[in-house]
């Protein structure tokens, strides 16, 4: 069946301007004192990390919903909300060794924020890894949905006890990547390119859904061609008590 | 004797699950043959390419048992001798038992046999490495705990995981990350003993995660039945 | 640091950004028209 929907293209056209737009006032703002030009760098690491947790969240919200409602749609908003999500968290932490390199002399730091977002990370890979276990549409859904209600239940266990962990082992306070006092017009243009990023969030995940949902019907479509199943013309027994 | 017209009560049925999933184990013994001497290598490898003096040992010895105990303990949960048919696993349902109860049966052995696990391994960790463990009492505790979230954990993946294809590779990737708090709950009761501090607070997090585990294991049994 | 070579790691940064950005997008557009094409054949 020929899908009814056509294909929408504001997204790409909203995600082109949000881009383009966050680099420019990106170039704009002013260096920061102590940082100067690699301050730039935090506003696509910032937005970066704010919807990375953000999709997390949506896809944990998602999976709540689908569970309740069994409705299909919400498994894919979950799974779109998931891959566009290990996008984010990917490039958080690049982003971060990109600029934590310079800045500190080392690529990787095992602070809490950074080990938390790596956890992530691979949370994240292990829910998409298990959608590939199956093509049955409502048994993918299914596991899928409690993988991420057990996962929103243990995350912030993890966050809890990796928090502490750091916090025994005091940190020096140079790694605090934000100066303590901030100019107002870095904190207008980072808000600014979270805005942004935030759109390109909703615009991608307008398109990656879009494409679940095609992708799902043509399963159905290839799976109702494969003809009828032995069996299937035996119907469960009338129990209406009409005879 | 129970009527035979009455179902066996959920710890009864629980009783049975694990019985029969410990027979299995009897059978094939997967764990301790197979899954402890891999443990074993392991902890035997850790040197070979780190450093084998006395300081160097003291000082990852405890750590690395941990690790290893977290990563291949996990597969006490996905042995292969527990894997069941969908056929199996209908029977399950069709007889009527409660899924609670057969997700803490199956939880039960696997707990048991982690804790063999952990107290073979600890020993060959304590010889190789030269180890002292302090703290007696919190030790018990600790490894208590860890059999425990670690097979709620193992059960509840393999639950999710369920006859797929790859269900032994996929459930260590999906429990690791989980495991964090009690891989540091574990390493850091002990760093406090060492260091003369309380560690109870830590075992405390740990009793807490075990419970929330078993909360949600049970919770969810019904769910993770239909897939 | 130098003010040049900051600039080096910014554009990187932003290089890794972009790039991330507009190859997902790209993959996304692309399955999107083979799906379509292939219901498309199936109806």
């Amino acid at each position: 069946m020929e899908s009814e929907q056509k294909t929408t293209v504001w997204p790409w056209i909203v995600m082109a301007i949000a881009g383009l737009q966050t680099f420019v006032a990106a170039m704009s703002v002013p260096p920061d004192a102590v940082q100067q030009e690699l301050s730039r760098i935090l506003y696509v690491h910032v937005p970066a990390a704010w919807l990375a947790y953000a999709a997390f969240l949506f896809t944990m919200f998602a999976s709540a919903m689908y569970l309740w409602r069994r409705d299909l749609k919400w498994d894919r908003r979950a799974m779109a909300s998931a891959e566009v999500g290990v996008m984010f968290t990917g490039l958080v932490l690049a982003l971060g060794m990109i600029w934590a390199k310079p800045t500190w002399g080392v690529w990787w730091t095992w602070d809490a924020r950074v080990t938390l977002t790596a956890i992530l990370f691979f949370v994240y890979l292990g829910y998409l890894a298990l959608r590939r276990t199956t093509d049955s549409l409502d048994v993918r859904a299914k596991r899928s949905a409690i993988f991420g209600i057990f996962a929103v239940v243990q995350i912030p266990v993890i966050h809890f006890s990796v928090v502490w962990w750091r916090g025994l082992h005091q940190a020096p306070s140079l790694l605090k990547p934000e100066s303590p006092e901030m100019d107002t017009a870095i904190v207008l243009t980072l808000l600014f390119a979270v805005a942004n990023f935030t759109a390109i969030y909703i615009a991608m995940m307008f398109k990656r859904v879009e494409l679940a949902r095609l992708e799902d019907e043509l399963l159905l479509a290839q799976q109702s061609h494969m003809g009828p199943v032995a069996g299937e013309g035996i119907a469960a027994p009338d129990l209406t008590g009409g005879s | 004797m129970s009527d035979s017209k009455t179902a066996p009560g959920f710890f009864r049925q629980s009783r049975i699950v694990a019985r029969r999933d410990l027979k299995r184990e009897s059978r094939h013994g997967e764990i301790l043959l197979v899954t402890l001497p891999f443990g074993g290598i392991a902890l035997l490898l850790v040197p070979l390419a780190i450093g084998t003096d006395t300081e160097t040992l003291h000082r990852i010895g405890p750590g690395m048992f941990w690790v290893i105990v977290m990563l291949f303990g996990v597969f006490g949960a996905v042995r292969q001798s527990n894997a069941e048919t969908s056929s199996q696993h209908d029977l399950v349902a069709l007889i009527g038992l409660d899924p609670a109860a057969v997700f803490i049966g199956q939880a039960t052995a696997t707990f048991l046999l982690l804790v063999v696990f952990e107290v073979v391994l600890g020993v060959a960790a304590i010889v190789m490495y030269d180890l002292t463990p302090v703290g007696w009492g919190v030790l018990v505790a600790v490894v208590l705990l860890v059999a425990v979230g670690l097979s709620l954990l193992g059960t509840l993946a393999a639950g999710i995981a369920s006859s797929s294809r790859s269900a032994t590779a996929l459930v260590p990737l999906l429990v690791a990350p989980m495991s964090v708090p009690l891989l540091l709950g574990a390493t850091q009761s002990h760093e406090a003993i060492r260091l003369g501090r309380s560690s109870l607070a830590w075992v405390l997090m740990m009793t807490i995660i075990v419970l929330l585990l078993a909360v949600v294991g049970v919770l969810s049994a019904r769910t993770i039945q239909e897939i | 640091m130098p003010i040049a070579e900051q600039w080096n790691w910014v554009i990187f940064a932003y290089g890794v950004t972009y790039f991330t950005l507009v190859v997902y997008g790209a993959s996304v557009a692309m399955r999107i028209t083979r799906v379509r094409k292939k219901l498309d054949s199936e109806s």
